[in-house]
């Protein structure tokens, strides 16, 4: 004789949703000083810009995003990485008519497997999701980030340039107007 | 004189009309139901029709030659000299002459009698002499035409419109629509001298007017790879064009794109405008970046004409380029490069930080 069953069958799915992304760019950098030499002037004006220096380079680290720079070859790798626990559940229910106890455990085993499945899918979103939020957050801060190390690149070009200045002649005089971008130097050589 | 009328059957008459609308005698709208169905072909023209087509391609394309800006006072070198004056006030009559070969009446029989639906189908030519400088200007015509309609897939990306460098220069876009594969060997050499030069010095505002249209649809592209594809064809084609105009000495003929970059580059202009509706959701950000850089093609271009202005600045005036250095010059000036080039540094890098393109 058939009966009657109700099933109900609840999952759930805990898991840690990863998103990273990155660029690498180059700092123009002139050889007017030797490379050691205009290093050490690129770390002191990063260093006043918040950067850690680990010999040969210098890094900064804001939020999920991280900035390297190479101080001797003037490369800057850009990262930003986060990562999120997501805690998802999932219930489904459903009416049956069956004359024994298999067909009720194929229809739950079923009923589970396709629970896990979607779980598994929300999850793949929601990944894509952060991936495209961090893509999206590193991008708006590049921008800031160029200009800045922009600045503190031509600040060290100045500082290497009134440096090689006193190593050719006497200096005469100097005006420098860093907001314009200019420096002049009068020598006598 | 009294001329004597001439008849013409079924099929040379609509040869004829597709010819008029080539030329700008007739709206193209008469054109377009005429090649998109099937005719059958003739064995050939009669005299008449001959005749009527000989006449039409005589005046008719010097007429369209001069009201797409031949008519228009400019100033081109001619040899080592700088001519002004309308187009054949700088270049005699006599040598401004088009010569068209039987394939041009090959090519007008296939476009009446073929249906240009079929995507599958091509035009061969069944004359065995080369293409004249006639007969690719009339296939330009037939391109620009057939432009946007069902007819384009038959012509744009197939031999002899894919290797023809008016086409490539004027509709990238066309060719990126399509697919077409890109021409590493464009060769613009022969459009440097001559009557190929006269027609591309006549047709400036037009290719200035095609490359703002080009730049400002960008504004309407979603799709990155449809982008790349895009920008590929105009780097492609750019770099063909500029090389010969710089290796030949005809940098007034690259007019148009200091013109077209002038528009385009105005002083409030967004970079975003170029990349509007472009969805780089699901690109990394290296991937985004080239992009972007795929969008602002014309921009770098900007930078090779720079670069040109500051060799015209050195040239002396005992030096043999003189004349074509100042002319450059004064382009440069009428268009205000050095503005063209402030601007289009500032929007390059609000979309592309210091070309930061290489993901870690």
């Amino acid at each position: 004789m058939s009966r009657a069953y109700r099933i109900r069958v609840r999952e759930s799915l805990r898991r840690v949703v990863r998103a990273g992304d990155g660029v690498s760019t180059q700092l123009q950098i002139l050889p007017i000083l030797p490379v050691e030499e205009f290093a050490e002037l690129l770390a002191r004006q990063l260093r006043s810009r918040g950067f850690q220096r680990q010999g040969d380079t210098a890094s900064r680290r804001a939020g999920q995003t991280t900035v390297t720079v190479d101080l001797k070859t003037g490369t800057v790798h850009v990262r930003a990485e986060v990562s999120e626990v997501v805690d998802l559940q999932a219930k489904d229910e459903r009416r049956i008519y069956d004359d024994g106890d298999p067909s009720r455990r194929k229809v739950e085993a079923s009923m589970r497997k396709r629970l896990r499945e979607n779980l598994e899918k929300d999850a793949d979103r929601l990944e894509a999701s952060l991936q495209q939020r961090v893509t999206d957050q590193l991008e708006k801060q590049l921008a800031d980030l160029w200009r800045e190390l922009d600045q503190a690149t031509n600040r060290a070009t100045a500082e290497a340039l009134k440096q090689k200045a006193a190593q050719i002649g006497q200096i005469k005089q100097m005006s420098d107007d860093p907001e314009q971008g200019s420096l002049t130097i009068v020598l006598e050589v | 004189m009294y001329e004597p009328v001439r008849t013409v059957s079924e099929f040379e008459s609509a040869l004829l009309q597709i010819l008029h609308c080539l030329l700008g005698r007739a709206p193209l709208s008469q054109a377009l139901p005429l090649v998109l169905r099937y005719r059958r072909r003739p064995v050939g023209l009669s005299r008449d029709a001959a005749a009527l087509v000989q006449d039409a391609l005589a005046k008719g394309l010097v007429s369209l030659l001069v009201k797409q800006g031949g008519w228009k006072r400019a100033r081109h070198l001619c040899g080592r000299e700088v001519r002004d004056g309308r187009l054949w006030q700088r270049t005699p009559a006599r040598q401004l002459g088009l010569q068209f070969s039987a394939n041009s009446l090959d090519f007008l029989m296939w476009l009446t009698s073929a249906n240009l639906t079929d995507p599958k189908i091509q035009w061969r030519s069944s004359v065995a002499a080369p293409l004249t400088l006639g007969d690719r200007l009339l296939l330009f015509l037939a391109l620009d035409a057939v432009r946007g309609s069902a007819a384009e897939p038959t012509l744009a990306g197939k031999s002899p419109f894919a290797d023809h460098p008016l086409c490539r220069l004027a509709f990238p876009d066309t060719f990126a629509d399509q697919n077409a594969a890109l021409q590493a060997d464009l060769d613009f050499a022969p459009w440097m001298t001559g009557t190929a030069a006269s027609i591309l010095e006549s047709m400036q505002d037009r290719l200035a007017e095609r490359w703002v249209e080009l730049e400002r649809a960008k504004a309407s592209i979603v799709s990155p790879q449809r982008m790349t594809a895009l920008a590929a064809q105009q780097q492609s084609v750019l770099d063909a064009f500029l090389d010969a105009a710089h290796g030949l000495e005809r940098r007034d003929l690259a007019r148009f794109l200091l013109k077209a970059a002038s528009l385009l580059l105005r002083d409030g202009c967004e970079a975003r405008s170029w990349v509007a509706s472009l969805d780089t959701s699901r690109l990394p950000l290296a991937s985004r970046l080239q992009v972007y850089q795929a969008a602002l093609t014309l921009l770098s271009q900007v930078d090779r004409l720079k670069r040109w202005q500051a060799e015209a600045q050195c040239v002396g005036y005992v030096d043999p380029e003189y004349a074509a250095s100042q002319l450059w010059k004064s382009d440069w000036q009428q268009y205000d490069g050095d503005r063209v080039c402030r601007v289009a540094e500032r929007v390059r890098g609000e979309l592309i930080p210091a070309a930061a393109t290489h993901p870690t």
